[in-house]
């Protein structure tokens, strides 16, 4: 593996922290097999940011619920693995799964309504959270929980702490749900859409307290959004989604502009933009097949521009494209 | 239309579900069985002249005294119980089948217009279906019936009237619970954008209420109806027991087994448990499939 | 009040810089009251919400009016008032000059009321089609309300074109809703939006429920189908970049209340209100590749209990004594900006007590 190096110069370490090698996903229904991710493979560093984008049915939720061991079932792992920190966990039994989860991998979703329990406090939460994977006493695990809180962003956390979900507004719940996914120095933060509930002010807030908490507590995040505003601002590294596939995994600068791949391309081209008022926004003919449907050899040939012979026939691997790798037989020409 | 249901998930799930399969012959059968009575009853019970008081009380073909001619057995006038038991079916089906379809009317309608209205017409239904169901089904029934008495006293209670005033009491009686579930429906639906988009277009209320909202909130009102056939047969059944519902001259489900009552402790056995298990048999399968339909519908569990 | 007699309607022929669309001093407000008998038992006060504060608003012919706001800012409430699907609580709307309350009641020539010059465009792809109804009787609803054509073969003729024109197949009209991903599904909405043929659409976060590339796609017909045709568009979205793309004038709202309205570049190149700025700046932006920003802090208080005077001054970082006391009224600040702030409109802001 190349060794990464991330925007902020951290000190590079050479193993990535999470690896993913030729994952498949599968589906069983009354129609037969449905492979929901197809031979997905990554790497995330150690501190290190990588977005995921797509647009919906480009497998990236899955992708992360798979790493959480959160899929559900009939869904399932059918080939390919899961390494953290070179152990492999994808095939760990569910309380093994359930230990690591939260302790080394946490995760963030997109309602934060929805997210915490509105039974109970989040004070009660955070020390029930901490309490499970460290081994502290209540006294101690409060003091964390109150200094999470403080980190968060959240104004008063000595009084808020004993306060219920409900008596947070939208923001706040989320840097709530953030606080939560710290509490027990998770390696990894696995956030699904962290911001797309959000107001656009609020979701400026919340980016920049993903980026302290990476940069502060060197934690890596694995942020899936379909919007490319909010990865230009965080990621270091973008991958590329399309029909259960990786299209393109490159640095964030070249991915946007440098994209290789044809549908990068199309999906950059079709973003409005604040500052220039263009006449017509660049489309993409057609539409992302349905996981029953994808067409043989490239996923994306019947819509691409630049779709030759070969593109019907095999499926192209990812292959190296200037800064980035796509998975394009045009590259090689 | 059919075709697609036929490729849906509740075609589907009817293949995979022996209980489904199962309940559902049962049903068929015996409605086919009541449907076609006068056809296929070895005997008319209801033919005076056919009966030979002789042929009174005897047990079913396989015991001793048994004449293969009554399978199931007489009564005590000499009425093959086989034959009683297919044409009371009839009384109980109709019943059943009559008394939901009118609380279905009645219950949709209201929960329909309760909903969409809303404000003090909602309240008002809403409160008297509240009154209603603090009364039980069968009291409700008893007093109705009660009344219809005393008001066609001088009319002769016939058969006709006493089988109306039995389908009315039925669904006075079980239409709260249509209203409720259809008002609710109607509530989400009614905030819907493509109920707004109707509006916007310009179409009047009323319009919208039947061809837009109604559509969409009758799925659970089928499940509800299923399961209500088989209490509707029951309560019918329990009425005939006591001795307020059909008069004893036409025989349904019930009042045979009020009548074969009588004779359980002399020893003939055969006139209550045929007609009781004839109940059993018709109210499970029904509630059987009930419960087939709602898990088959429910879109969470597929 | 006196009856509207029914009359013609007064439209003249079609010109640009006409006013089509009017609010004047609109306000909309909700009881959220508690039930009666809660207010009896606990002796609560009736609640209300104002969604809508005393708005100004002109929509000229042909051009595309973007609204923009974050959650909770009115803007839904603006565009069903400006419809007809809400009644003002006080103010009125104006189409073509007439009050629209009584926009059924006006006829054309041809005996159709003035309704069917106005549609609108949802946001939920899912929930703004019945999923009973075939999309061809969805698309041909209009035309059975208004009564436009007679034969049932001419409504499935003209079913058919509106298809074409939206970019689905004749044959799609026999299909159910659920068959149809979102893009298309607004497709088919703009379809069934144009049946009417109709002058003013209000267009409601179209494309916020939508990929990126679908976006494209819907935006792209919107802008084709405007210039074919000549319509009016109220675009509202929380997407300033969207917006961007698509307006000629924009609106912002803030809790209810229009604080500034300019054409497309002068408010994106030189925004004077300081929320517009504010939200302007927290746009994530693809340029800024790995640069930190430092967002505004706060959030949107409770419309329930709005801010005293100006509703942004807790959050302002000019505001002064006087933008708690005093509320600010949108002025022109040139020929064609409005902004409703003090320190934009008064020229002795800057010696007001601070707060």
């Amino acid at each position: 593996m190349p060794s990464i190096q991330n925007y902020n110069n951290h000190p590079v370490v050479e193993a990535p922290l999470l690896e993913l090698r030729h994952l498949q996903v599968e589906f069983p229904t009354r129609k037969g097999l449905l492979r929901a991710l197809d031979d997905v493979s990554f790497s995330i560093g150690r501190g290190e940011t990588l977005g995921v984008v797509g647009e919906s049915g480009a497998g990236k939720s899955l992708t992360g619920a798979a790493i959480i061991g959160l899929l559900e079932p009939p869904g399932r792992i059918s080939s390919g693995e899961i390494l953290l920190e070179g152990r492999r966990i994808d095939s760990l039994p569910t309380d093994a799964m359930r230990s690591l989860r939260g302790k080394e991998i946490a995760a963030i979703f997109q309602d934060p309504l929805t997210s915490l329990n509105p039974l109970f406090s989040i004070g009660r939460q955070l020390t029930d959270t901490i309490q499970t994977h460290l081994p502290l006493t209540y006294t101690q695990a409060r003091q964390r929980a109150i200094d999470l809180l403080a980190r968060t962003g959240i104004p008063a956390p000595e009084l808020r702490i004993e306060h219920y979900p409900h008596q947070f507004s939208g923001g706040m719940r989320q840097r709530v749900v953030i606080a939560l996914a710290l509490a027990a120095e998770p390696k990894l933060i696995v956030a699904d859409e962290p911001t797309t509930a959000l107001d656009v002010s609020i979701q400026a807030q919340i980016i920049l307290l993903l980026k302290q908490v990476s940069r502060d507590f060197g934690t890596s995040i694995m942020l899936i959004t379909h919007d490319m505003g909010v990865i230009a601002e965080t990621a270091d590294r973008v991958a590329v989604m399309y029909a259960g596939r990786v299209a393109e995994i490159g640095p964030v600068d070249a991915m946007i502009h440098r994209p290789k791949h044809p549908y990068t391309k199309g999906l950059m081209a079709s973003i409005p933009s604040i500052r220039a008022h263009r006449e017509r926004l660049a489309q993409i003919e057609g539409a992302m097949p349905r996981l029953g449907a994808i067409p043989k050899g490239c996923a994306f040939n019947p819509r691409c521009s630049e779709s030759f012979s070969r593109c019907q026939l095999e499926r192209p691997e990812l292959q190296p494209a200037g800064e980035s790798q796509a998975a394009c037989w045009a590259l090689s020409q | 239309m059919f075709k697609t249901w036929l490729d849906g998930p509740v075609a589907y799930s009817f293949s995979r579900s022996r209980v489904a399969q199962f309940a559902a012959l049962i049903a068929v059968l015996m409605f086919f069985g009541a449907l076609l009575a006068p056809w296929i009853a070895p005997h008319n019970p209801f033919d005076l002249a056919s009966l030979d008081l002789n042929d009174s009380l005897l047990p079913p073909a396989w015991s001793e005294q048994g004449l293969v001619k009554y399978v199931l057995g007489t009564d005590d006038q000499g009425r093959d119980v086989l034959s009683t038991i297919l044409y009371g079916s009839r009384i109980s089906l109709l019943v059943g089948f009559s008394s939901v379809l009118l609380a279905m009317f009645l219950g949709v309608g209201l929960g329909l217009l309760s909903g969409f209205v809303g404000g003090r017409l909602d309240a008002i239904i809403m409160r008297i279906a509240d009154v209603q169901l603090s009364f039980p089904a069968i009291l409700i029934a008893l007093l109705i019936d009660g009344v219809a008495r005393v008001v066609f006293a001088d009319q002769g209670h016939g058969e006709g009237v006493a089988i109306l005033v039995l389908i009315g009491s039925i669904s006075l009686a079980n239409w709260v619970s249509y209203a409720r579930t259809v008002r609710g429906s109607t509530l989400v639906e009614k905030n819907k954008e493509y109920v707004q988009a109707a509006r916007v277009i310009g179409v009047p209320s009323i319009a919208i209420m039947l061809r837009h909202v109604l559509p969409n909130v009758t799925g659970p009102v089928l499940v509800i109806a299923t399961i209500n056939i088989a209490t509707a047969i029951i309560t019918e059944a329990t009425l005939s027991f006591l001795g307020v519902g059909v008069p004893p001259t036409t025989p349904s489900l019930g009042t045979m087994i009020n009548n074969g009552n009588n004779f359980l402790y002399s020893g003939e056995w055969w006139l209550v448990v045929f007609p009781g298990l004839a109940l059993v048999l018709l109210c499970m399968s029904v509630n059987l499939l009930g419960d087939w339909l709602r898990d088959a519908l429910n879109p969470k569990l597929q | 009040m006196k009856p509207y007699a029914v009359s013609r309607s007064k439209a003249s022929a079609e010109s640009d810089g006409q006013t089509l669309v009017q609010a004047i001093q609109v306000s909309k407000r909700f009881d959220v009251s508690e039930p009666w008998l809660n207010r009896l038992i606990e002796r609560k006060p009736r609640r209300y919400l104002q969604a809508v504060d005393q708005l100004n608003l002109e929509i000229k012919r042909g051009e595309t009016f973007g609204l923009v706001g974050e959650s909770g800012c009115g803007k839904s409430t603006v565009a069903r008032l400006l419809v007809g699907l809400y009644a003002c609580s006080s103010g009125e709307v104006r189409f073509e000059g007439h009050p629209l309350q009584h926009i059924d009641r006006i006829k054309e020539k041809n005996e159709t009321s003035l309704r069917r010059k106005i549609q609108m465009i949802f946001q939920d792809p899912y929930a703004s089609l019945n999923p009973r109804w075939t999309v061809g009787e969805i698309v041909a609803e209009p035309l059975k309300v208004h009564r436009m054509l007679d034969s049932r073969a001419s409504m499935q003729e003209r079913v058919a074109v509106l298809l074409a024109q939206v970019g689905l197949a004749a044959s799609d009209a026999e299909r159910y809703p659920h068959q149809f991903s979102g893009g298309q599904r607004q497709r088919i909405s703009i379809a069934r939006a144009l049946a009417s043929e109709p002058e003013f659409l209000v267009c409601d976060e179209p494309t916020s429920a939508l990929d990126v590339s679908v976006q494209a796609q819907v935006l792209n017909l919107m802008k084709d189908l405007q210039a074919r045709r000549g319509l009016t568009y109220l675009f509202i979205s929380h997407n300033l970049a969207v917006v961007r793309h698509v307006s000629d004038r924009v609106g912002v709202m803030y809790l209810g209340r229009l604080v500034e309205v300019a054409p497309n570049e002068d408010l994106f190149d030189k925004a004077l209100h300081p929320y517009t700025r504010m939200l302007l700046d927290a746009i994530p932006d693809l340029e800024r590749t790995g640069k930190d920003r430092t967002p505004v802090a706060g959030e949107v208080p409770n419309p329930l209990d709005p801010p005293s005077g100006c509703a942004f001054h807790p959050r302002c970082p000019q505001a002064k004594a006087r933008c708690e006391r005093e509320r600010p009224v949108l002025s022109m600040v040139d020929a064609r900006r409005q902004v409703a702030c003090f320190a934009m409109t008064d020229p002795a802001f800057e010696l007001d007590e601070a707060r």
